[in-house]
């Protein structure tokens, strides 16, 4: 009796020493040293999941939620975020979510507009048919950088993939407004009503070529309202 | 044929009273902290990411459990002696090893089921409906695993259960390496590396051949004839491995 | 009519270690046992009985020579019809129950269900474990599975039974029921090899002893040609005599001890008795008992072993 009573002491002690240290050791980890810094590209990583790829991608996926979150609340700077985006999308291209997240969390939270844009680059090979990825470059491009000449042709091919809203057709016309090309935003309109199919929509575009070609929105000198359109 | 289908039975027998398919309840339990994560961590998705979990899950078991159990088959019976006693009846070795590998088979199959139940049932409760593709990759998971044991018992019959462990599990993951091998080799100037790692190309089982979790979940068109062809792989690999297995158990003493 | 078990220069030699060192467990060993026999295989530990038995029954292949059954080659799988074997200190499927695994061993044979269930009653009278049918074989003790191991090597109803040392580990009953069934199967005409380093069990059942030492046969035959059959010794116990007289028969005797009233004298044979007899009367003193010692077994065994240990 008195013995097992021993060995229960002991092994309290025991158990409380070790939870202790363990308190210690977890004070050393300081919150700069990321553990994300020890992923390998994905390159090495893929082999090595063993076909595991996509439960390896899902893990990573929710890593970088907590990862975001920490951030989010303490230092609003994401310095790995677009690194464990890529390694998902090496893992698991197909998953469409860490596109979106990449792309819109990346430039508008982080301000890494052009990583936005690489993994948005990625997800339009991945998904060529989703209007979503060519849109978010072009809006970045123009938001962020303010390049609308750059953004112009994203939109442009986003309004032209199967289920792009139609509100894009005249977004593209008014960015090559805004680059003083009277003659591309012309032949762009010109196109568009060409291919369109709702009668409303086609009378409001040819109202918008009546505009250009009587000199009420002159492109070349930037007098318009793209906005009202 | 009675005597394999007797040892066969037997060998089941014993997983199942030496209670393998308690294995069920840490697969249970995985599955449930995987959902327990999925309800906290992510916006979306939750479907994929628990058809991925589950595939990976039933993948991750099964290899454990057939190497696990396949490495102790046939040097238990020399462990504990029980071999003596058998192969003093009328029963050829290589009927001993068949019976003995499709007692195995046996169990893991049952495993596998029971498992793939619980998956569907989670995936059900998920909203993720009865997505009978999933059954696809579990068929061919199946495969994999069968061949996986098959390692195990070729390599019990000629080393120590220690050793076969780590040898299974080397093929394993070099099983899954065999593409980038090849890759490697044909990239090479060297020829008499190249030969070599074509020689293990072939030689080695290419697992990545029964990996089909990403196409189903995604439910991607598979080449016509895929699962067909890698099963057909899989059945003859096993029948090179248990023929090898033979040859190395006919010429092994017993002391 | 071929002999049921015949050996001819079987050799075994095992490579041990991890530089493979060769070792002989058995050398040039010929051995014949005719049909019906009961054969008692003796030696020490180590001597190689085991190794043999293992040939025979064919876990072991030999690395040279070769040994029949009822005249067929011990590598053809077909003769192991007519063999039952029990290892030494079995150790079964632990997770069996005792008919289970008796149904099992049957099953092997490729008997039918119905068959099997009545062998297997039978069996289960035969060894004394009845009441432990449905009990796994892990809660059976050893003398139990001693016994469960004599009924699995009987399933088949077998012409000629290997046993290797089917008495170790048993009580003295358990010893008892082993030598009964060993004489019932000599009844019933199956031949009996088995090994023991008890001799006084061989000496009990065998008609045909070998003795095998360090790999090599010493001495094989008939039991009762091998035993001389002349008196080594007398013993006699004497009492009441004054003390110091008992060695007035140093002269007769081979040697003799007192402890207390009681003095055993050692007689060299027969013939000096009736002089003995007659002189302790004469003393006044009394016969307490005369034993006739006989060469034993043992003897025969211990004079083997010192042989090789010159």
């Amino acid at each position: 009796m008195k013995r097992s009573l021993l060995i229960v002491i002991v092994m309290i002690i025991l158990f409380l020493g070790q939870a202790q240290l363990q308190k210690k050791l977890a004070r050393f980890e300081s919150p700069e040293q990321e553990t994300l810094l020890y992923l390998p590209s994905g390159k090495y990583l893929k082999p090595l999941a063993l076909g595991y790829d996509q439960m390896l991608a899902d893990l990573l996926w929710m890593k970088t939620i907590s990862y975001f979150g920490d951030h989010f609340m303490t230092d609003k700077e994401y310095p790995w975020l677009h690194h464990i985006l890529n390694l998902i999308i090496d893992l698991d291209p197909l998953f469409d979510f860490p596109y979106f997240f990449g792309g819109i969390i990346l430039s508008l939270e982080a301000s890494q507009v052009d990583r936005a844009n690489q993994i948005l680059e990625r997800g339009i090979e991945a998904y060529p048919e989703k209007w979503q990825f060519p849109f978010y470059i072009g809006f970045n491009y123009y938001y962020h950088q303010k390049d609308a000449e750059k953004a112009a042709p994203y939109i442009e091919k986003a309004s032209s993939l199967p289920e792009a809203p139609a509100y894009l057709v005249p977004l593209v016309g008014g960015l090559y407004a805004k680059t003083n090309k009277n003659e591309t935003a012309l032949r762009f309109y010109r196109e568009a009503h060409r291919n369109a199919t709702d009668a409303l929509v086609k009378e409001h575009i040819q109202k918008k070529i009546n505009r250009i070609l009587s000199g009420i929105d002159n492109y070349d000198t930037g007098n318009t309202d793209t906005t009202s359109d | 044929m009675n005597v394999v289908k007797a040892i066969a039975v037997n060998t089941f027998k014993e997983a199942i009273r030496n209670k393998i398919l308690y294995s069920l309840i840490f697969f249970a339990l995985v599955m449930m902290g995987v959902s327990l994560v999925l309800d906290q961590a992510t916006v979306g998705q939750r479907n994929k990411i628990i058809k991925d979990m589950g595939l990976a899950s039933i993948n991750l078991f099964g290899v454990m459990i057939a190497i696990v159990v396949g490495i102790g088959l046939v040097s238990k019976e020399i462990e504990k002696r029980t071999i003596y006693t058998l192969l003093a009846k009328p029963v050829h070795r290589a009927q001993f090893l068949i019976g003995k590998y499709l007692g195995i088979v046996l169990t893991l199959g049952v495993e596998t089921l029971l498992m793939t139940f619980f998956f569907f049932l989670l995936v059900w409760l998920y909203g993720g409906g009865i997505d009978l593709v999933l059954l696809k990759a579990i068929f061919l998971i199946f495969i994999e695993i069968s061949v996986v044991a098959a390692v195990a018992i070729l390599f019990s019959t000629f080393s120590t259960p220690f050793l076969s462990g780590m040898f299974t599990f080397s093929v394993y993951v070099i099983g899954h390496l065999t593409e980038d091998l090849n890759r490697i080799a044909s990239s090479s100037e060297n020829f008499a590396l190249e030969k070599l790692t074509a020689f293990f190309y072939y030689l080695l089982p290419n697992l990545e051949n029964f990996n089909i979790k990403g196409e189903v979940v995604y439910h991607l068109p598979l080449a016509p004839g895929k699962i067909l062809l890698s099963a057909s792989y899989g059945l003859l690999y096993i029948g090179f491995l248990l023929v090898s297995s033979a040859a190395f158990f006919q010429k092994r003493d017993f002391k | 009519m071929t002999p049921a078990i015949q050996i001819r220069h079987l050799t075994k030699r095992f490579r041990t270690g991890f530089w493979l060192k060769a070792s002989t467990a058995l050398s040039d060993l010929n051995l014949e046992v005719a049909r019906g026999a009961t054969f008692g295989f003796l030696g020490p530990n180590g001597a190689g009985k085991t190794t043999t038995m293992k040939l025979l029954i064919g876990v072991l292949h030999p690395t040279s020579g070769e040994a029949f059954l009822f005249g067929r080659s011990v590598r053809e799988i077909a003769i192991k019809r007519g063999i039952g074997y029990l290892p030494e200190s079995p150790y079964f499927y632990d997770y069996l129950t005792g008919s289970e695994f008796l149904y099992f061993y049957g099953q092997l044979f490729g008997m039918g269900s119905r068959a099997l269930k009545v062998k297997i009653e039978m069996l289960f009278e035969l060894v004394k474990l009845k009441g432990a049918e449905q009990v796994q074989l892990r809660r059976y003790s050893k003398g139990m599975l001693q016994r469960i191991g004599l009924a699995q090597a009987l399933i088949n109803d077998p012409k000629l039974v290997i046993l290797d040392e089917p008495m170790s580990g048993l009580d003295p009953m358990g010893r008892k029921d082993v030598r009964d069934i060993i004489l019932r199967l000599k009844e019933e005409g199956k031949t009996v090899f088995f090994s023991t380093h008890v001799l006084s069990d061989a000496e009990m059942i065998c008609d045909q002893v070998g003795i095998i030492v360090k790999g090599q046969l010493r001495n094989v035959g008939r039991l009762e040609e091998m035993l001389n059959p002349k008196l080594k010794s007398v013993e006699v116990s004497v009492r009441g005599l004054p003390e110091g007289r008992v060695h007035a028969l140093d002269p007769l005797s081979k040697s003799i001890t007192t402890k207390g009233e009681e003095s055993l004298i050692s007689l060299q044979d027969e013939e000096a008795l009736p002089q003995l007899i007659q002189w302790t009367e004469r003393e006044g003193g009394k016969i307490v008992s005369i034993v006739p010692r006989r060469e034993t077994l043992e003897d025969i065994f211990i004079e083997e072993m010192r042989g090789e240990a010159t």
